[in-house]
């Protein structure tokens, strides 16, 4: 808030200008625009100051031109009177000269119409005195002939002789006078033309100096934007082929200016960017190269710890078993055959501890190695019957089969093999004592859940593996940790029966490895139903 | 009883190839164990012949089985149907059929085992 508002005022003004200016200079259509006004406007103001000096000079050319005819119209006064003198003519034809030439001298001054043709402006006026001397000596010359001639034939007097020389002589000089005088203002009159288109002359070689300058300035503004335009497409031409270091000149603050700067911010910015590219790839690749080393080191790492832990059971389990079969030469008594058997015996519960936590081992790491072949289903189901042949005879326990489907199935059949077994060595463990019943079902099914239909369907895709039993079956509540690790129905139950808990949890690692699913079937009421999928085609 | 058979058992465990040894011998074959990879190498391509059956632990330091079968198939001198290949590893099924290796022992092995296999060798 200022104290004087006048200030404020013109302050705001200044500030007006100001933002006018930097508007205009921030746009070319502005620069062109005002510039392509100004030539036109010049061009105009060319063509009027040019007509206009034009009529001028023509005019003043037109009073040359009447003040030239007093000559002809004094010399006419002469003819007349002399024509008159001898007694040719009138007195009304020197009456008549006269009043041409009066009237002529008239118009000279006055300016107007001297013809239809012929327009005169008035007199200027530093010819006046010029025009008095000239109409002075007219009127001498008009009234001597009035006094002489024309007033005498009104009177109806003749002239004599001797008078008429005097008075031819005394015309004559009067006439040259006149003319003279008039000759001077015709002159006078002349050179103020002369002049005139002098001045205009100087004045269409300034115009048409003025007019290159602006022409200049345009071409100079046209070059200002094509400069820029070809700076821009060159370097784009340099991006398109990929490189990146370009830039271009920014001058001014006008729109090409503002695209320059535009265009080099967003070079720098793609360049940027290909940069953080790069180096994101650099640190993926790197990234990828540790998870290949990472990954390399677990495999040698299961390789290292299977062959380790499983190195020291072979001379242990050979000489146990020479012991036994006495390939030593040694003759065992009872207490040392006990000895040896217990020994045996523990040598092979550790061993399938070590073969289940490394089997757990891989299938978390990922590192199953599985063996995959067209293995023969009925195949598959026999092997693993046969090894638990003495089992099931032992317990009495009446295996059902119930294959409903046949062929190969594209799997590890000894994997199969071992979860089968698992499931049925389990089953064994709960059904009741001489009254056992497990039921093995193979059937085709359509996906992952094992859904069957009963119609004959194209594309069953996967097969379903069922082992029921008419044990107590699970519980709901304990059907969540089933397949956890170490997880077993009860703690007595593997003081008494040994086994890790492992079992299920490692079943269920081999069947997702083979792309199937594993599940415990709450819907079966007469025991415990455990049913997997495996796909059947690669 | 068969004819004696001649193992040749290479295996850098000591406690195994004394082990395997000391049961052959029992059952009256003969065997010579050896327990560097290179030496391994040495003998098959001078003796190799000379054995029924070589029974080839792959996982040896410095000089392992896979080095020993690698030499011996460059040098062509591989014969694959007397070479038991001896292993904890689960692998070598594909690594096998690739060098024509048709006999695996999987460790730790029982008596039958070895025996049943060996068996295989006698004429």
């Amino acid at each position: 808030m200022d104290i004087y508002p006048e200030i404020e005022r013109s302050r705001r003004k200044c500030a007006y200008w100001v933002i006018m200016l930097s508007r205009i200079s921030s746009r070319i259509s502005a620069k062109i625009g005002i510039l392509v006004g100004i030539q036109i406007a010049f061009v105009l103001s060319n063509i009027a100051i040019l007509a206009y000096f034009e009529s001028q000079g023509a005019l003043l050319g037109n009073s040359v031109n009447i003040s030239g005819k007093n000559r002809f119209l004094t010399y006419n006064v002469l003819v007349q009177t002399l024509n008159y003198l001898s007694g040719f003519s009138n007195v009304s034809s020197v009456n008549i000269a006269m009043s041409k030439f009066e009237s002529n001298l008239s118009v000279l001054r006055e300016g107007g119409n001297a013809s239809p043709t012929i327009e005169l402006k008035p007199l200027p006026a530093q010819y006046l005195d010029l025009w008095k001397a000239t109409d002075s000596d007219w009127q001498k010359y008009k009234k001597y002939i009035i006094d002489n001639i024309v007033k005498p034939s009104q009177a109806g007097a003749k002239q004599s002789h001797t008078s008429d020389l005097n008075l031819i002589t005394e015309l004559q000089s009067m006439a040259l006078s006149l003319i003279s005088s008039s000759d001077t203002l015709v002159t006078a009159l002349g050179n103020e033309v002369k002049l005139n288109s002098h001045n205009l002359t100087i004045l269409e070689i300034l115009l048409g100096i003025l007019n290159v300058a602006i022409l200049l300035s345009i071409l100079y503004l046209i070059i200002r934007i094509l400069g820029p335009i070809f700076s821009l497409t060159k370097a784009t031409a340099e991006v398109e082929k990929g490189n990146l270091n370009v830039s271009v000149n920014r001058k001014g603050n006008d729109e090409l200016a503002k695209l320059s700067e535009s265009f080099n911010s967003m070079v720098y910015s793609i360049r940027d960017h290909i940069e953080n590219q790069n180096i994101l790839t650099g640190k993926l690749e790197n990234a990828i190269e540790e998870l290949k080393v990472a990954d390399k080191a677990k495999d040698e790492f299961v390789s290292m710890i299977s062959h380790e832990l499983k190195t020291p059971l072979v001379p242990m389990k050979l000489y146990c078993q020479m012991f036994t079969k006495k390939s030593l030469g040694l003759n065992l008594n009872e207490r040392q055959s006990k000895a040896i058997q217990i020994i045996d015996r523990n040598l092979e519960k550790l061993e399938m501890l070590v073969t289940d936590i490394l089997d757990c081992y891989k299938l978390d790491m990922g590192k199953i190695t599985l063996f995959r072949e067209d293995a023969n289903i009925d195949t598959m189901i026999r092997n693993t019957i046969t090894d638990l042949k003495s089992i099931i005879e032992d317990q009495r326990i009446f295996l059902k089969l119930d294959v409903r489907t046949a062929g190969t199935i594209f799997c590890d059949p000894k994997r199969i093999e071992q979860v089968l077994s698992n499931l049925l060595k389990n089953s064994f463990d709960f059904v009741p004592k001489n009254n056992g019943k497990i039921t093995i079902r193979v059937e085709d099914c359509l996906d992952n859940e094992g859904k069957v239909t009963s119609q004959k369907e194209a594309s069953f895709r996967f097969v379903l593996f069922s082992v029921d039993d008419n044990g107590p079956g699970i519980t709901h509540a304990q059907i969540d940790k089933l397949f956890k690790k170490f997880y077993q129905l009860d703690t007595s139950f593997r003081r008494k029966h040994g086994g890790t808990g492992l079992g299920l949890s490692i079943c269920r690692g081999l069947v997702e490895a083979h792309g199937g699913k594993m599940w415990y079937d709450e819907n079966y009421n007469e025991g415990a139903s455990f049913k997997f999928t495996i796909p059947r085609y690669r | 009883m068969a004819n004696k058979m001649r193992v040749l058992i290479i295996d850098d465990n000591e406690d195994v190839t004394e082990a395997i040894s000391d049961y052959l011998e029992s059952i009256g074959d003969s065997c010579t164990s050896l327990n560097d990879g290179k030496q391994g190498l040495e003998v098959i391509k001078k003796e190799g012949h000379d054995y029924d059956a070589i029974i080839l632990d792959l996982a040896m330091p410095d000089f392992s089985g896979y080095d020993v079968l690698e030499s011996l198939k460059n040098e062509m001198l591989i014969d694959p149907n007397n070479i038991i290949l001896f292993t904890a590893s689960s692998i070598p099924d594909k690594d096998a059929e690739a060098i024509g290796v048709k006999t695996i022992l999987r460790k730790p092995l029982s008596l039958e085992e070895l025996e049943a296999t060996i068996n295989r060798f006698r004429h």
